[in-house]
């Protein structure tokens, strides 16, 4: 085609995919209110529960914890996929804040995957004080009167060595504040004859740490429960539900948190309870295979989930619907990192393109620096370095062994696996945390680095291979310093139709004829006022 | 200050130049004007040879075509009958896999510098070829090609060190564009590439002579074997050499290719290969930008390009000296040879240009 018309195209369509972008982007800052810069406090949380079960062909029940207002934490916004099955909140109560949905069917058969979505809010300092519920009540059978009149009586092992511990707690925290901590220290001590006997004789099972500890600083006079929950983190996708013992202490009229097996205090802001004693975090009749999952996420996108709460109208809806945001969390995950290869790739096209960085592979730099964001990038670099440096020695003894190149290149690959292996085994065994992760992309990253570069080194020298070697691993740290930014990340995931500006950028830079910088050194001699000619 | 500003005015001088950047190579002349199903006639040796062959113009002998490795004892039965040849990827690139051979030795081949190669070696090494390993464009396969291996023109005898030397011209639209004759040295093993290593001398299209050297990117003015100067250097039959790459250049289809010519003693200009990506180089061998000539010739409509080669080497002679940068100083007369005619000379050591006797 006409050189014009192409160059015409050429612009037409960049500037068109800028528009596009550019007003997909202005409506959902302005009119969604969609942020602009990642909610680094976190105050936003979504947590997503995810029960399978099978049915068995008759009635089916399924209850399940789900979260409720804490001290810290109110749930803004909950919903439930699919709406099926009719279901029901349980609770709070006066006594139990916690609430369940129960979800029931008449007849159920076959496999059924249900998510519940809860929307939470951190509480700011001042509504907490304001919200607090009436103080709890300690009970037990062994309060303080109740027991002395039993020992009086019928003075059993079990009642003597509970009337002791908690005695002796009593006394340690006259000195020391802290009848809890002195209670659960002398309780975590199984070797004390006393505690076994405690255990021994209880009218329930007190075997367990959380159990034991919670008994008996009732029986001490102070409220406490056992409570199953999570801990609302951004590291882990997958949230494991843990126990901890509350306590509530008079002189702050706060419910403290604390670890029974240790004694340490649980001051993460994060913790979030959702059941509380006996009661199971899930549980079933009439099914079989009932599987119980939760995911954590922290959000900032405030207008993302008015679509899925059916808020919006018109075209906000359309837009809302469209963010990634109404994925499930999982597959969020995988969005966050995958959105961020396109913009590598253009950061690569413009490196080779116009500054004439020379590498081994187009798009391996990219790939390298997506497994720096595993390892870090200062333990990457030196990994990186390390294994194409034992993989280089290794491949110049296959020269020697005269391999056809095919099984060559495998038997790299089967190297390098051993070599990765070998520096993880001996790094860990040293102290430091490798983060090699030794999924796909690094394995055929590094076999096809050490192969190309041993070809170049045998045809073209070492210099040669060096210089493409160091431009593949630059370009990969420069592409990593900008996936690695918190704020591009957070850009991109919530404002996807940016990319269609990258895009823009890498069609035009097809078409750049300018020189490259290396260029202006390769052809210096050209620059130079001596007068043209010899 | 003023170094400050010394950068943007280099910046300029370049621009001013002409220099032509990769990119703008590889976008405005090869995928401009060399359409990708005609690349075969290039990048496979075995095709450019037999439309040379079929336009006359003189090639090296083929004395096998090795497609796969069951045939290898016919091939090293034709080895073993011709003693010298040149083994090489039909589709190779940049001189790789490139391997000389001078003569048989007991236990193998012997190669240029005398280095012997096993028999096991030279099997290995053809295997590597069939594999695709040293192919343009990464390919699975490869055929290989067992050829004459062409004897250096005496002329050559001071310049060529344990190589063939060869005469590179730029072709665009069927017009010589630029040439350069590469010169192959110890550092680059024989080879006449010039990012091994070989001596790379600007040639004036006009007269064939070299007007200055360079070997890795710096100017040198003797060779660095035999230090004999570079510059001066008459390329013998001169004309025959514009001539066959104005033919070539036009008959393939490709608009912008590279021509690879070399001049054997025996049989004269002998084409040893095209090329659909031809390195930009060339440009400091000649301390000249290719921009101005090919814009020259891009400006021309196509009734003013002449149909016949003769033709077009000479609209090459004349774009070549319109264009020449002011103050480029005339091409320098090329040095007496024993055997050249009877002009007299002005000076010791320089004779009148003239044409080297001894061409065809």
């Amino acid at each position: 085609m006409n050189a014009l018309f192409r160059m015409g195209q050429v612009l037409f369509v960049a500037a068109a995919l800028v528009v596009l972008a550019l007003s997909v982007f202005a409506y959902k800052y302005t009119q969604l209110g969609f942020p602009l810069s990642p909610d680094h406090e976190k105050r936003n949380w979504l947590v997503e529960t995810r029960l399978t079960f099978t049915g068995t062909g008759g009635p089916a029940t399924v209850t399940s914890a789900v979260p409720h207002d804490t001290p810290r934490f109110t749930v803004l916004k909950e919903a439930r996929l699919p709406d099926t099955f009719g279901d029901v909140i349980e609770g709070p109560t006066r006594d139990n804040p916690a609430r369940f949905a129960v979800m029931t069917r008449r007849e159920l058969a076959g496999r059924s995957v249900v998510f519940h979505r809860s929307k939470l809010v951190e509480k700011d300092t001042s509504s907490r004080r304001r919200t607090q519920s009436p103080p709890p009540e300690a009970v037990s059978e062994f309060r303080k009167n109740a027991r002395e009149q039993a020992l009086a009586t019928d003075p059993t092992p079990f009642l003597i060595s509970l009337n002791d511990i908690v005695t002796e707690a009593y006394e340690e925290s006259v000195e020391r504040p802290g009848f809890a901590f002195a209670l659960q220290r002398l309780l975590a001590n199984t070797d004390d004859i006393r505690v076994q006997t405690l255990i021994e004789g209880a009218p329930v099972d007190l075997r367990e740490p959380a159990r034991r500890l919670v008994f008996s600083l009732n029986a001490g006079g102070y409220p406490a429960r056992r409570v199953t929950g999570l801990m609302l983190s951004t590291q882990e996708r997958q949230a494991e539900p843990i126990q901890w013992v509350d306590f509530w202490r008079r002189d702050t009229n706060t419910w403290q948190a604390i670890d029974p097996v240790s004694g340490e205090v649980i001051e993460d802001e994060r913790l979030l309870p959702l059941a509380y004693d006996e009661d199971p975090l899930f549980s079933g009749a009439g099914v079989r295979n009932l599987e119980h999952r939760i995911s954590v996420q922290h959000f900032d996108d405030t207008g993302a989930y008015s679509a899925l709460w059916g808020e919006d109208r018109g075209m906000a809806r359309i837009v809302s619907a469209l963010s990634l945001f109404n994925l499930p969390i999982d597959e969020q995950m995988v969005f966050r990192v995958l959105l961020l290869v396109p913009l590598g790739a253009a950061v690569i096209a413009f490196l080779r393109q116009v500054v004439g960085l020379q590498t081994f592979g187009t798009f391996m730099p990219v790939l390298i620096a997506l497994s720096f964001r595993e390892s870090g990038l200062v333990t990457g670099v030196a990994l990186f370095v390390l294994i194409v440096a034992i993989g280089l020695m290794l491949r110049a003894y296959f020269n020697q062994l005269k391999l056809l190149v095919v099984p060559r290149l495998a038997s790299v690959m089967i190297m390098v696996t051993f070599v990765m292996m070998g520096l993880s085994l001996i790094s860990s065994a040293a102290g430091f945390q490798t983060g090699l992760s030794l999924s796909l992309f690094p394995l055929v990253i590094l076999t096809m680095t050490i192969e190309r570069m041993s070809l170049n080194w045998d045809e073209f020298g070492a210099r040669s291979a060096l210089i493409k070697g160091a431009g593949s691993l630059g370009a990969a740290v420069l592409a990593y310093l900008l996936i690695s930014n918190d704020r591009i990340e957070h850009l991109v995931f919530t404002f996807p139709e940016l990319l269609l500006i990258a895009l823009a950028f890498t069609i035009l830079l097809g078409r750049y004829n300018g020189y490259k910088l290396t260029e202006y050194m390769r052809f210096r001699m050209f620059g130079r006022d001596e007068g043209l000619g010899l | 200050m003023k170094g400050l500003l010394e950068p943007f005015r280099r910046a300029r001088r370049m621009h001013a130049s002409g220099v032509l950047g990769i990119n703008a190579r590889n976008l405005d002349f090869v995928a401009a004007h060399n359409p990708r199903r005609l690349y075969p006639k290039v990048d496979d040796k075995t095709i450019t040879k037999k439309e040379a062959i079929a336009a006359g113009v003189t090639v090296p002998e083929t004395y096998a075509v090795m497609r796969h490795q069951g045939q290898w004892p016919q091939v090293r039965a034709i080895m073993e009958e011709k003693k010298s040849f040149v083994i090489k990827p039909a589709r190779g690139s940049g001189g790789g896999g490139i391997m000389v051979v001078t003569g048989l030795a007991k236990t193998g081949l012997r190669s240029s510098g005398g280095r012997i190669t096993p028999w096991a070696d030279v099997r290995h090494h053809i295997s590597n070829i069939l594999s695709g390993m040293f192919s343009m464009g990464g390919g699975a396969s490869d055929k290989v090609i067992i050829e004459e291996r062409l004897k250096v023109h005496p002329a050559f005898d001071n310049l060529a060190f344990g190589g063939v030397p060869d005469v590179r011209v730029i072709v665009f639209r069927g017009v010589p564009v630029m040439g350069m004759l590469r010169l192959p040295t110890a550092v680059s093993d024989g080879k006449a590439n010039l990012h091994m290593g070989g001596v790379g001398a600007g040639l004036d299209i006009a007269e064939g002579v070299t007007t200055r050297g360079v070997q890795f990117n710096e100017v040198i003015e003797l060779h660095p074997d035999f230090e004999t100067p570079v510059t001066g250097f008459q390329v013998p039959q001169w004309d025959a050499v514009l001539e066959m790459a104005a033919a070539l250049g036009g008959s393939t289809g490709l608009g912008y290719v590279g021509v690879d010519i070399v001049i054997d003693a025996v049989k004269g200009p002998t084409l040893l290969e095209l090329n659909a990506r031809p390195g930009i180089a060339i440009q400091t061998a000649n301390r000249r930008g290719l921009k101005p000539i090919l814009k020259a010739i891009a400006d021309l409509p196509r009734e003013a390009i002449p149909l016949d080669p003769k033709g077009r080497a000479e609209l090459a002679r004349q774009i070549w000296r319109d264009t020449a940068p002011e103050g480029e100083a005339p091409p320098i007369p090329p040095r007496s040879e024993e055997r050249s005619s009877s002009e007299t000379l002005a000076e010791p050591n320089r004779a009148e240009p003239g044409r080297e006797a001894g061409a065809a």
